[in-house]
């Protein structure tokens, strides 16, 4: 594997260049990406400020690691000087900071003495940098170093942008101080007579929200900036955000955020930071996307191999190759999947794979096995992610009749849900939590045990509230047919049939290549199916009662049966 | 690389050109005109013949086939048209004309000796230094490689001592040989000495 490296910069400060960065850094672990940090800015160190990196508060760092090896003359082992903060279990990928330093009085006095130009002028610059770049390399195996760099035209803000990176991120405020300096950095960098100078990425940031009378200032400025830079920027800025600027978090960690701009903004720069890296997972995905897409072999042979020599025990990687062994026939695509899933089965793409690979041939205690291993996880599994698992496994055991195991996976979703719900919203949103309510009733119902009534009627006020119409024919049918248990055992047998024949209705114009989700056998169906099925339960209604049998209550007209 | 066989011929139907004939399904060496230039062959296209008037029908996929065949021949510069370019630019030797390209010395001198064919990208490039010699002079003026190459004598103190100094380096030969042969104009990654 090849790791990337890339050194966020800014030549004035305040623009929120260590925000953007350990965001970013948030962003790649999230998507399941080994990342180590490198705290660069020496003089004004900010990465351990923030709460989710408090591992590596007060340990030390770079200023400790360099004081070494000009003391002994011999570039220390890394390990020490590198520590692993722990972010929430159920991201996928690992972190890693290399602060800057202990800001103890001896960190003073050894920044003082570090002295980059008499390393560069002996000739030990460029080996003690690559040295220190193989040792992260091999000891972490990251996809990704981001280093935040120090401000202005400075030493190692010097060595920040040319020695180590193959990419610098260039944030800078719109004034025409920041561009005038940001234009000066990038002449340095481009002129530095590397062999391998870096690619350079420009963002504005913090761009302001501003009054539509004040735009045309913004837009001059953003032509001004576009004008000296010689770059194009429009997809390249940062908004800004009042909340941000207050606090040091990982806010695109927070739910809360999730459709901010500001959030958006850093996914976009996250993601114009993975395409620059020709050798990484990222890149081969969309490769492999190509390759499949245009049916070239040639291209899909390349990369297995590079996948198979650059990532043999990554869970994408491995998955990826069982994709293009779909396409080649070089190897068992199910085989692969199966491996990339015991990897890592919280990467989900594996799981859906096998799962409707076994789903083809019956083997629904295949699907079971996968679902528990998942589950075993316990807290290194994201609340949404084990309700999908529960939810999936939870059909599956509807649909071979294992109900009493169903029942309880359906009473975990709705504990889960209504937690959550609970938290930021009253009402929660009425379709899923009347899908919730509808399963944990109906599953229960299947395991013989005792639904009250008032759950019934719940459901019925909720579907009331919600009625299925104006949706998608597939899900009106299949809402339809589900509540008209609901209706039955509330002993409203005309409801229940007006359902059934609402479901009728709303699958005619279902066309023949979609599926519809059955309630009687929970799982999906074809159309013809699912109106055969609906015809039954509709047969047994006028015998009084449901298709599996279960007698409905007396019925006292319009009103509900007392119980 | 074989010329693909389509899937589906006309062999046996009736030519719709003389009525007389029968198509037979075979493989040809076309022989493709290009403006100024030689005439490319691309060996062995599957096509359907006339068995009586000679008329040719192309499948699609051959037709492809051949675009793509003439493209490769065609697009990358030969070794005599880039000496051709080079004298008629005024450069006199390979080395010099890397230089000015940016280039690594080996990689023209294969070029021009056929052991190596530059990428289509680069051909373009090369052709339109060609067509606008102010262009290439423009190029030359700047000399960006020599410019920032050290002399080899500055390069020396780093190698002694190195492998017990970079000890995670010097288990590298790689990496370590990079650094030691890399031409980085040192004074130029610090920005204070700029």
């Amino acid at each position: 594997m090849k790791t990337y490296w890339t050194t966020f910069y800014s030549y004035k400060g305040g623009v929120g260049r260590s925000l953007a960065l350990a965001n970013v850094a948030a962003l790649l672990v999230q998507r399941g990406h080994r990342v180590v940090l490198l705290d660069f800015d020496l003089e004004a160190p900010g990465l351990d400020t923030f709460e989710e990196f408090k591992e590596a508060t007060d340990k030390i760092g770079i200023v400790e690691y360099i004081a070494e090896f000009q003391r002994n003359r011999i570039a220390p082992v890394i390990k020490p000087f590198v520590h692993e903060v722990k972010l929430p279990a159920h991201l996928r990928g690992k972190l890693w900071v290399m602060p800057s330093g202990k800001k103890d009085k001896a960190y003073n006095h050894l920044l003082s003495r570090t002295r980059w130009a008499e390393l560069f002028n002996d000739g030990l610059g460029a080996p003690f940098i690559e040295n220190w770049k193989l040792s992260i390399e091999q000891e972490f195996q990251p996809d990704y170093v981001l280093i935040d760099s120090r401000t202005g035209l400075t030493e190692v803000g010097g060595v920040c942008t040319t020695a180590f990176p193959e990419l610098v991120v260039m944030l800078f405020g719109l004034n025409e101080q920041n561009v005038q300096g940001t234009a000066t950095v990038a002449r340095h960098i481009r002129e530095a007579g590397l062999d391998r100078p870096p690619q350079l990425h420009f963002v504005a940031t913090p761009i302001p929200n501003l009054p539509p009378e004040k735009k045309g200032l913004l837009r001059s400025r953003f032509e001004a900036a576009e004008k000296t830079l010689g770059v194009d920027l429009k997809y390249s800025s940062i908004r800004y955000w009042p909340t941000a600027s207050l606090t040091e978090r990982l806010f695109v960690l927070d739910d809360a955020f999730n459709t901010t701009g500001l959030v958006q903004d850093h996914r976009r720069l996250c993601d114009r930071m993975t395409e620059f890296n020709r050798n990484g997972l990222d890149f081969l995905t969309d490769q492999t996307e190509e390759a499949i897409k245009n049916d070239d072999i040639g291209l899909a042979e390349r990369l297995s191999e590079k996948l198979l020599t650059g990532f043999p025990c990554r869970a994408e990687a491995v998955f990826l190759r069982s994709r293009l062994a779909r396409l080649d026939g070089q190897a068992d695509p199910l085989e692969l999947a199966e491996q990339a899933f015991e990897l890592d089965p919280r990467f989900a793409p594996p799981f859906e794979f096998l799962c409707a690979q076994y789903r083809r041939v019956k083997q629904t205690e295949k699907i079971e096995q996968l679902c528990e291993s998942i589950l075993a996880l316990g807290p290194c599994l994201s609340s949404t992610h084990r309700s999908e698992v529960l939810t999936t496994l939870a059909e599956l055991r509807m649909s071979v009749g294992k109900y009493d195991q169903a029942a309880n996976h359906y009473a975990e979703i709705l504990q889960v849900a209504s937690r959550v719900s609970g938290e930021d919203d009253e009402d929660g949103l009425p379709l899923s939590q009347m899908v919730n309510a509808f399963n944990a009733a109906e599953s229960s119902r299947r395991a013989k045990r005792l639904v009250p009534l008032e759950i019934w009627k719940n459901i019925i006020s909720l579907f009331e509230k919600f009625p299925a119409l104006g949706g998608l024919p597939t899900m009106t049918a299949n809402q339809c047919q589900a509540i008209h248990i609901a209706y039955a055992m509330v002993g409203d047998a005309s409801s229940a049939k007006e359902c059934l024949r609402k479901a009728l209705k709303a699958v005619e114009t279902v066309n023949d290549l979609e599926t519809i989700f059955s309630v009687r056998d929970y799982r999906f169906v074809d159309r013809d199916e699912f109106k055969a099925s609906t015809e039954e339960l509709l047969a047994a209604l006028d015998r009084g009662e449901l298709w599996d049998g279960m007698k409905l209550p007396q019925p006292t007209g319009s009103e509900p049966p007392k119980s | 690389m074989n010329a693909p066989k389509p899937t589906k011929s006309l062999a046996g139907t009736a030519c719709r050109e003389c009525g007389e004939g029968h198509f037979e399904f075979i493989q040809i060496d076309h022989i493709e005109k290009i403006s100024n230039d030689n005439p490319v062959t691309v060996p062995g296209v599957w096509v359907n013949r006339c068995d009586h008037c000679g008329e040719t029908v192309f499948p699609a996929i051959s037709v492809k086939y051949i675009q793509s065949s003439v493209a490769d021949q065609t697009e990358p510069l030969t070794g005599q048209e880039l000496e051709r370019i080079r004298e008629e630019l005024g450069v006199d030797r390979q080395d010099e004309m890397s230089e000015i390209l940016g280039l690594g010395t080996k990689t023209y001198h294969k070029w021009e000796s056929g052991a190596q064919f530059p990428t289509r990208s680069m051909s373009y490039y090369i052709r339109m230094l060609a067509e606008f010699p102010e262009a290439f002079e423009w190029l030359r003026a700047r000399s960006w490689r020599g410019r920032n190459r050290l002399k080899t004598a500055e390069k020396s103190p780093l190698v002694i001592g190195a492998e017990l100094m970079f000890p995670v380096l010097a288990a590298n030969p790689g990496r370590l040989n990079t650094v030691m042969t890399s031409r980085i104009n040192y004074a130029g990654v610090l920005f204070a000495k700029v």
